[in-house]
């Protein structure tokens, strides 16, 4: 079975400049928000955000670009202690705090690589691209399961 | 005491320092290094021998890790990034500060190679000292940015600097006789050592992507990551090259080789904070108290001659950049504290000059107490003047 046969292909997405404000308001149905791809104008993905990313981004002090400085204390990570004005909403948009190193998946890998791919990346959910890396779908670590179980029979 | 010993010993003691540190808002290297000169053999001595002895080995692999991480920043994107008045000031604060305790040292007449050591180690700060400052004070703006900036990217020149004096200061060190061919023996002597590591970098950088697609699970990751970075440092040793210099640029071409290698640098996260913490209890517990009164006239010619470097240096750069007023006037203030990758290279240029070694370890160590303890209120000083901190 390869990735394309079990992939959702009704999802979210994002442009680079989706404001913070529209971003949340997609997710307010939801009682998790995933790892959302960032498209571009020819649906090329260039990126994605997760929840982690945007707490990170509104920490008092965040390190940029820059990784990999050593010796800087850890700081928790604290959704309270964020610095949050409203007009944020309107003035942050998915491009400050996108991840730009991602992983995707391809939609013709079978699903063992994709299992152990998201495993090794410790990733839940991986955006799906075509062989022109444009955005194909959605796939979770659950999906994978799914069809493991549905194959053997437990689901039907 | 036992070695095993002696390690539960400093990690549990560090552990309960840094609960301590976080409460007096002191960035936990700090108490760390303060731990290691109370525990070491100067004082109530429960530093095993063993460790402290392998100090030199612990500062080549922990800067290995450094130098790595601090590679996946060269990325063409993110340097693309940076910008203008951060590169600028960076590069000729740490390049300032290097030059000014070079010449003065030497006007104090220490040797030649010994003065560009001590140059090299004056071009780093403490990107954990500025960050606790920024963070305490939310201080906020383009001062705040611009500083930051300069921190974070600091390490990686003063890595470079140090990596580049030291091979020269080797070079002139182990050159003996002085004739014609001399100067000639030590800038191929130096240009091998780094070339050399650059090229071993660069190896290591496609074996490590090429071999990369066996490993299945993120404990193979970290064993295949720690392995290949051990590999290259010790490549490095065995073939008298920088192993700074292998391990840096084994990172930077890895991140632009490669569009996953994120995953490399992610999976060392779990591992560097104990040895992080032995690290800078062991750099603390090497200080050698007899060499301390002897360090009065390089220390304190050492401390003015650094800042001096880093106010011009960042002045200097924040001209050329056309950065504001304030930036220009303050920001070399803001890059006085001094800990982190300076201990471990004054560690390995300990290693590599045994005769002066302990005056070199114990005269970065005085002045790092100094700097940590005065340098995080001249950057609060610097923030203020700047109108970023609101009370």
């Amino acid at each position: 079975m390869l990735v394309k046969d079990i992939m959702a292909t009704d999802i979210i997405y994002v442009k680079r400049f989706t404001t913070l404000g529209s971003l949340l308001k997609k997710f307010k149905e939801f009682h998790t928000m995933p790892v959302v791809p960032v498209v571009d104008d020819d649906m090329k993905v260039i990126g994605s955000v997760s929840f982690d990313e945007l707490i990170d981004a509104l920490q008092p002090v965040h390190m940029g670009g820059l990784k990999g400085i050593a010796f800087v204390d850890a700081q928790e990570p604290d959704i309270f202690d964020l610095v949050i004005e409203p007009e944020m909403g309107k003035l942050v948009v998915v491009d400050d705090f996108m991840q730009t190193k991602f992983l995707t998946v391809d939609q013709d890998s079978s699903l063992e690589k994709v299992y152990r791919e998201m495993k090794l990346y410790q990733k839940s959910a991986v955006p799906v691209i075509d062989k022109k890396g444009k955005l194909a779908g959605m796939i979770g670590i659950f999906d994978v399961i799914f069809a493991v179980f549905r194959e053997r029979g437990v689901v039907k | 005491m036992n070695v095993l010993l002696g390690a539960g010993i400093i990690l549990l003691a560090g552990f309960l320092v840094a609960r301590f540190a976080y409460k007096v808002k002191l960035p936990s290297v700090t108490t760390y290094l303060i731990l290691g000169i109370i525990i070491g053999p100067a004082l109530l001595n429960l530093v095993p021998e063993p460790i402290t002895r392998a100090s030199g080995v612990i500062s080549n692999f922990v800067l290995a890790i450094i130098a790595f991480s601090i590679g996946q920043n060269f990325s063409l994107n993110s340097f693309k990034k940076i910008g203008k008045s951060v590169l600028w000031i960076s590069i000729l604060e740490a390049t300032g500060a290097w030059l000014l305790v070079m010449l003065a040292l030497l006007a104090f007449r220490v040797p030649f190679y010994l003065a560009l050591v001590f140059g090299s180690l004056a071009a780093a700060t403490a990107p954990a000292a500025t960050v606790m400052v920024i963070r305490d004070y939310r201080s906020k703006g383009p001062f705040t940015d611009t500083l930051l900036g300069v921190v974070a990217i600091d390490d990686a020149w003063s890595l470079i600097i140090f990596a580049v004096s030291l091979a020269v200061a080797r070079a002139l060190y182990f050159s003996t006789s002085v004739n014609q061919l001399y100067v000639l023996k030590v800038i191929s002597k130096s240009l091998l050592e780094i070339l050399g590591a650059l090229g071993l970098g660069a190896v290591v950088a496609y074996l490590v992507n090429f071999v990369s697609r066996l490993v299945r699970n993120p404990a193979e990751l970290l064993i295949y990551t720690l392995g290949f970075i051990l590999l290259t440092a010790g490549l490095a040793m065995q073939l008298h090259l920088s192993v700074l210099l292998a391990s840096m640029f084994l990172a930077i071409v890895l991140v632009n080789i490669s569009d996953t290698s994120f995953k490399f640098f992610e999976s060392l996260r779990g591992i560097d904070s104990p040895l992080y913490l032995i690290f800078f209890v062991i750099a603390g517990a090497s200080m050698d108290v007899l060499s301390l009164s002897k360090i009065g006239i390089i220390g304190s010619a050492y401390i003015v001659a650094r800042i001096i470097g880093k106010m011009l240096g960042a002045y200097t750069g924040a001209r050329i950049s056309h950065a504001s007023a304030n930036i220009k006037k303050y920001l070399g203030l803001g890059l006085m504290p001094q800990a982190g990758v300076v201990l471990g290279c004054a560690l390995i240029a300990k290693a590599n000059f045994p005769e002066v070694g302990d005056i070199i370890l114990t005269t970065i160590l005085a002045t790092t107490v100094v700097y940590e303890l005065v340098g995080p209120s001249c950057t609060m000083f610097a923030l203020k003047k700047a109108g970023e901190i609101h009370n």
